[in-house]
């Protein structure tokens, strides 16, 4: 087994997809916020849409990207296909939904008195959001877990708008199944096994964090 | 006369209720909970809410906070209807102590500190605000614990200096009294004055003795419906419903001042006279809770009695239940004397007659006035 291939496979995934969670945590939450808060038209559908969006195949979710980013498509001139880059657009769309879909859960938790008391006390929009935000701290480190964890473990997006290119886009899922395709299970072993060890130490930073604040 | 009107007389005349409500219809997911025609709150005064469990008390409250939009009706500050662009000028002015107060993660400071934070303060001049307010409402000991710490006195504690850090012209408290055991709810009472400083108080209570401590009109709140507004005398002399002489016991509420207190109080009535009142009580304003059963009516007084005599003027004799007779009495103050049809024959008085009438010294029972 190759150490230093694990190494920066496994680096490569951890940096696509936690860029990826940082963004779907700043394109979900505010989301999450307007549906579980807000009183405008269409409230409903957008909320069913990220309900449905929770149980988006990461391979319909590739196969779409893919042809954006196709050098014909409409995103074509950005160049990004076979790209990390393009890794993080598909994964973003896949952990957005998750994130802002287990969120919206979370706030909608909150007691009635949570949300009188904000209006009664009537802070500035950034501090009320801060608010809303440690109170439901429980359950949106539930939704980052959720959504980190989709994007690191799925395969099919990132094969097919990233390529599993070695040495510059080859992710710990994409190389399991390589290895597995040429027979090499001790490698495929190898990857499987760093891959959980990552989901389980971010997952375990999360949760402490997570029940650090329980009262 | 000709000319001559008090000024006091005109600024009323001038001034606009701080708070006025208009055929207002509210509630919660398309049920009405509470139903008003018409109140408004003057500045200045203390406005008490009050009636049964689940009467609509707390949803009127909500309503005259912007808190609750209503189905239908409108709420006026000012004058001006509340609107959009007027609500934030309306949040930095009024204070909401609300049912359940929720304290956000964080100690008692920060969270007193929230209550300033719609005014735009520098963090010096909050975290100051805040302490100050802590202070007001005694509770600085508790600044650095964390809020969920607490219990459940010194949240209220806490939410209460929270609702009056801001300093707010218009403070509507929502039972801050429940929930707190005897000695603390006496505690918090008496922090009443302090805080309030002359603003304009609306508070819900369910408990006609915090109500008659505390209150210069009363909003009676009943099924769901806004039935009768008015002084504590006024509403007990002439309740507007059954339901509301039942809420009240059927009771008449005289205005009065502890002069001397002892094993035998003594109260100046606010109409003129003098009650002797059995048990202690602090010299100050207060209410006497008379029931009109016990009241009863003389020519003369009567020979070798400790009765104390209140002299009245008959308004007006009606029926009552229980085939008893209901006399309403002018003794400065509205009275009211419960009698059987034969005692007031025996008696033989008309209306616009001048009548005694004694009250026992044992029937009575005094709340003192939060002043």
């Amino acid at each position: 087994m190759d150490y230093r291939l694990l190494l920066e496979v496994s680096r490569r995934s951890l940096a696509v997809s936690g860029l990826a969670t940082l963004i779907s945590l700043a394109l979900g939450l505010p989301l999450a916020l307007a549906l579980a808060a807000g009183r405008w038209p269409g409230r409903r559908v957008v909320a069913a849409l990220v309900n449905a969006g929770m149980g988006l195949p990461p391979t319909v979710v590739g196969l779409t990207v893919a042809f954006l980013l196709f050098r014909g498509g409409p995103l074509g001139f950005l160049g990004l296909l076979y790209t990390n880059p393009a890794m993080v657009i598909a994964q973003v769309v896949i952990a957005t939904p998750v994130v802002a879909g287990v969120s919206m859960a979370a706030f909608q938790q909150l007691p009635r008195t949570v949300w009188m008391e904000l209006a009664a006390l009537a802070p500035p929009w950034h501090l009320r959001a801060l608010l809303l935000a440690r109170e439901a701290l429980a359950g949106l480190l539930a939704a980052t877990i959720a959504g980190f964890g989709a994007v690191i473990s799925e395969v099919g997006a990132s094969l097919m708008v990233g390529g599993n290119i070695h040495g510059q886009t080859q992710v710990l899922t994409t190389a399991t199944v390589e290895a597995v395709r040429k027979g090499e299970f001790g490698v495929a072993l190898g990857f499987s096994a760093v891959l959980l060890g990552l989901i389980f130490v971010v997952a375990a930073l999360l949760t402490l964090l997570q029940q650090r604040n329980r009262r | 006369m000709g000319g001559s009107i008090p000024g006091g007389m005109l600024t009323a005349l001038a001034t606009e209720p701080l708070l006025r409500l208009e055929e207002v219809s509210a509630g919660y997911d398309y049920h009405p909970a509470i139903e008003a025609d018409r109140m408004e709150v003057v500045e200045g005064e203390r406005l008490v809410l009050l009636g049964p469990n689940g009467a609509g008390k707390t949803t009127l409250l909500m309503v005259l906070g912007a808190l609750l939009p209503p189905f239908r009706g409108r709420l006026f500050y000012r004058g001006a209807p509340l609107t959009r662009s007027t609500l934030p000028a309306f949040r930095r002015r009024v204070g909401i102590l609300l049912q359940e107060p929720h304290l956000f993660r964080g100690t008692a400071l920060t969270n007193v500190a929230l209550g300033l934070a719609r005014l735009g303060l520098s963090r010096a001049r909050r975290r100051e605000a805040a302490s100050a307010a802590l202070q007001l409402a005694r509770a600085d000991h508790l600044a650095n614990r964390p809020a969920h710490r607490l219990s459940v006195g010194e949240r209220r504690r806490v939410a209460l200096a929270r609702t009056v850090a801001s300093s707010p012209e218009l403070l509507l408290l929502d039972e801050p009294l429940a929930g707190v055991d005897p000695p603390s709810r006496r505690d918090l009472l008496s922090l009443l004055p302090r805080v309030l400083d002359g603003k304009t108080l609306v508070m819900v209570t369910q408990s006609l003795e915090e109500a008659l401590a505390v209150a210069d009109r009363l909003a009676l709140v009943i099924g769901g419906r806004l039935v009768q507004v008015g002084t504590p005398e006024e509403v007990s002399a002439s309740p507007a419903s059954q339901e509301v002489e039942r809420f009240l016991g059927g009771e008449v509420f005289l205005p009065g001042r502890v002069v001397r207190a002892g094993e035998l109080s003594l109260v100046a009535l606010a109409g003129g006279g003098e009650v002797r009142v059995a048990g202690p009580a602090a010299p100050g304003p207060c209410y006497l809770r008379v029931r009109p059963e016990t009241v009863s009516l003389h020519r003369e007084p009567p020979r070798g009695s400790e009765r104390n005599l209140i002299a009245a003027r008959v308004v007006g004799v009606r029926e009552a239940d229980r085939g008893c007779l209901a006399v309403d009495l002018d003794a400065g103050a509205p009275l009211r004397a419960l009698v059987t049809r034969e005692a007031l024959t025996d008696l033989g008085v008309r209306p616009g007659e001048r009548v005694l009438a004694a009250i026992k010294a044992t029937a009575v029972a005094l709340v003192s006035r939060v002043r």
